[in-house]
Order: C-alpha cells, then structure tokens, then sequence
C-alpha cells in the first residue's frame, strides 16, 4: 500500500479512518465487511478505531478503501 | 497433465478457486456454473442493502469482465443437472455437456422452509441472495408490521433489517434466548436490549404454528404454537440452511450434512472437491468433523481446493473463522466453533461487554466476543497452536491479559 502522508500540526500522519455515510458510496467504491479483511488488516483496523488520531496501517487497505464495522469508515 | 476444471457455484468459495486455478494453472480450461443471474457480489453487505445503507452498486464484487480477463467461462443463468463422476462431464439443464478433469463442488445451501400452513404466502421471505435482497427492501419499505423467525446468525439480519426500516417488528425464538447454543443469558440480553430499543421485540419460547393470510395470498398474521397472534405484513425466515447436495444423490461423492472433504477439500473421489460451506471437512484444529459459513472460511476452501485440484496435498486447510454482527453499536465477534466442546468459561464485564469461550479437551475452540474484540488475537493464536489452557481460565477472562501471562508448555501441542 502506498502511504500518503499528510500533517498533522507538525506531525506527519499516515492514512487515518474517517466516518462515512454509505449512501454516498459510488460504484467505485471498495467496500467491505471487517470479517472480509486479512486478520493482520482486521487488527490494524480495530486498533485504529478505538486510537484518537485513527491512523491506520493496514497492507490492503488503500486511501478510497471503506469498511463496514459498527459504523462505516473510509480510509484517507 | 490435467486440463480442464469445472466448478459449480460463483459465490466466494468458487470464485476463490477459480481465481487460484488460473494464477496457478495459466492454459487450463476453467468453467464457473452458477444457477444466479449475477458474478459474485458481497454477500455479508447484501443485508446493508436491504437495510437502505448501501447502494446496489459496490455490492458486486466481479463483474462479467472479470472472468473474460482471466479466460474463464462464466456461464449465469445455468442449473447443473447431472454429475458423470466416472465419466467426467456435467450436463446443464440446456443439455450442455461439459468435461472436466477435476471438478470443484461450491454449490453452497438454501434458506430451509419453514413447514406450516401459508409458508409460502405472499410478503414471506427468506433472506440468502441478492435477489432475496432486493425482495425484501422493497417489500420492507412498504410493509406497517414484521416477524421475524429464526434465532440465530441469519435471523438477526432479518431482525436487523426491520430495525434500519424503520418497521416495528417482532423476533420469534423458539428457546429463552437468541442464539442459545452459543450465549447464556446474559450475554443474549445484551442482543435483545439493543433489539428492544429499535423496536423489535424478542419473543421467547415461541415460533409459528402457522400463519394466516388476506383473500389476495397475502400473509397477514404469524400464529405461534401457544395461540398468540402476530401482525405481520412481513415475515422474515431463517431457520437454518440446507446444502446444496442433490445433485451428488445418484453418484458416489460422500454426503452427510454436506459433502464430506479431507483437509484437502478432496471428496472421496481422487477427481472431485468441495469447497465452501457445503462442505463438512477434517477440521485440524477442532480435531474432528465440522462445518462451517463464514465468509473467510470460504474464501479460504475454495484457494486451497484449487491448490489441491492441481496439486493434491500441496496445502490443507487450517482455519480459525470469524463471524461479525455490526448492526448494534456495539461490536460482537464469534470465532471457531463456540458452539461445540466440553467444557467453557464466561464472563460479563459491563452491560454491553460479555466474552464466552467453548473448551475440548482442554484447548479453545471457539468463543464470542461482544463489545471488546481486542482478545480475539490471542484466542485465535492459542488456538491454531492447540494449547491446553482449560486450567487457566482465570487468566483467559481477565478483561485483558498477554499471553505471557498463560503458563504454557514450551512446545505447542501436537
């Protein structure tokens, strides 16, 4: 996965979760169930869930990407 | 040198297979029949569809084209009707006959019919394709009064759908509590507050007698074996599934539930497999005969199926599965098999955090989690090692522990 990285203040950050709405989703759009994701990307995602900057590194997941949780997250 | 692969079934696990049958096996001739009118689509987000979450659109997952870039046949829209085993070919219900070499079972199963009067009335649904989607949005967005039947993975969606439309609903169960063979009481009470607070009621020690319907066929009442009566403009089924086997009836292939596979996905014919939940496969961490419908599960099955179909014993299966619910605001998670084994631990830790974890002999084999999945990592690695930890549940359901705090033998067990 190629890595954007954007700043934070002074602080670079990685790719980060942001909530979505899915009735804005085009046809585009990956979407996929946690259960779908790889167990090392299922990990990085729920940590990154509960983390305050939401950062995310995940292998198969890239920015655009939206995963189904309790809520619906993209990945910017 | 084997030539031509034929599977039947496109959802996860064929597809899965077909994909790895190409990667590996460049020239072959590889055909996917599916009876469906449609290439693999998502089917754990079909429900969010049904919901009105998510458009139709990002729910497929292949289109047409896919299949074409990789030289597979993809035929929709095909009823296999018979299996030559000995003579290798299948025939389609247009008359086709299609040899293989190697032929891969991913048929998948079918909601089961509820057996009563007026169970196939009109605004009665049962919820396993896209198609059923569709139905049941549609009808969903219009109907005043839902019931839903089934107590188990598959009822809650329904029951969940009917909570997103908006459609004050009742859940009937046939024992005290959703999903009885996996959850006590108090971690079942967790499912059925959040259900209550979206309008659908769980109804215990229930079920239908039968259902009564208008002078139109069109279902009206759910009637449950003690008399009451439920308005019902919608009813939902989900009593379980039935697998695809009839079409092995007059072969040799093995059936039980489903079809019987080693843990190399290989019948007990040298030339046929199976992937997918229709199988019931030598599961290596349980140490016994299992089935299993989780979505990785099947992806899994059908990449090793296809490894073996051109290689046999190159991979086995070894899986620990993962079913998710995110319909509540809370996350729940049930891992391996929670509904088996001898013996098991529980533990509640607030109002919507519980864990419960299912013992054999002295080992995890499965367990749930709901509201913290942060465990699930370290359940599911003790797991695939096979460590005897019965004996330490106290350190197992500490609301977070490190596996360094287990006393474990040096060496996993065998």
């Amino acid at each position: 996965m190629s890595r954007s990285v954007r700043s934070q203040g002074d602080v670079d950050i990685g790719p980060t979760l942001v909530e979505c709405d899915p009735t804005e989703m085009n046809a585009s759009d990956r979407v996929r169930d946690l259960d779908q994701l790889s167990e090392r990307d299922c990990r990085a995602f729920l940590d990154a869930v509960e983390d305050a900057t939401r950062e995310i590194d995940a292998s198969e997941l890239t920015a655009g990407d939206v995963v189904r949780y309790t809520a619906y997250y993209r990945v910017v | 040198m084997t030539q031509s692969y034929v599977i039947i079934g496109d959802g996860v696990a064929g597809s899965s297979a077909a994909e790895t049958l190409r990667e590996e096996e460049p020239d072959a001739d590889i055909t996917v029949i599916t009876d469906e009118g449609e290439a693999l689509y998502n089917r754990i987000l079909i429900k969010e569809f049904a919901k009105g979450k998510l458009p139709e659109a990002p729910i497929s997952i292949h289109d047409e084209s896919w299949y074409t870039e990789r030289d597979i046949d993809l035929r929709l829209n095909t009823l296999v009707v018979d299996i030559d085993v000995d003579g290798h070919t299948i025939e389609t219900h247009e008359g086709a006959e299609i040899p293989w070499d190697k032929l891969l079972i991913a048929t998948g199963g079918t909601p089961t019919q509820l057996p009563v009067d007026n169970s196939d009335a009109e605004g009665i649904h049962h919820f396993w394709t896209f198609q059923d989607a569709r139905a049941i949005k549609s009808h969903m967005e219009a109907a005043d009064s839902s019931v839903v039947i089934g107590a188990g993975l598959l009822g809650i969606d329904l029951a969940a759908i009917t909570a997103a439309q908006d459609v004050e609903g009742k859940y009937l169960m046939r024992g005290n509590r959703w999903w009885r063979y996996a959850l006590s009481k108090d971690g079942a009470e967790i499912i059925h507050d959040a259900l209550r607070e979206r309008d659908v009621e769980p109804v215990f020690d229930s079920g239908v007698d039968h259902f009564e319907t208008d002078e139109d066929g069109r279902v009206t009442t759910a009637v449950d074996p003690n008399g009451d009566e439920y308005d019902a403009d919608f009813v939902g089924i989900a009593i379980g599934l039935n697998f695809n086997t009839e079409i092995l009836q007059d072969t040799p292939i093995e059936t039980d539930t489903g079809v019987v596979v080693d843990e190399y996905m290989r019948t007990n014919h040298d030339d046929v497999f199976a992937a997918g939940d229709i199988t019931e496969f030598d599961d290596l961490i349980l140490g016994e005969r299992a089935q299993n419908g989780a979505w990785g599960s099947a992806k899994e099955q059908g990449s090793i199926a296809a490894q073996n179909m051109v290689e046999y014993g190159s991979e086995p299966f070894e899986w620990v599965s993962s079913y998710s619910i995110t319909h509540f605001d809370f996350p729940f998670l049930s891992f391996g098999h929670p509904t088996l084994g001898d013996d098991e631990a529980e533990a509640k830790y607030s109002d919507t955090e519980w864990r419960r974890l299912a013992f054999k002999d002295g080992r995890i084999v499965g367990g749930v989690l709901i509201g913290d999945l942060s465990p699930q990592t370290k359940y599911k690695q003790l797991m695939r090692e096979r460590r005897v930890v019965a004996d330490q549940k106290d350190v197992l359901m500490q609301e977070t522990f490190e596996l360094d705090d287990l006393e474990l033998e040096e060496t996993a067990a065998e």
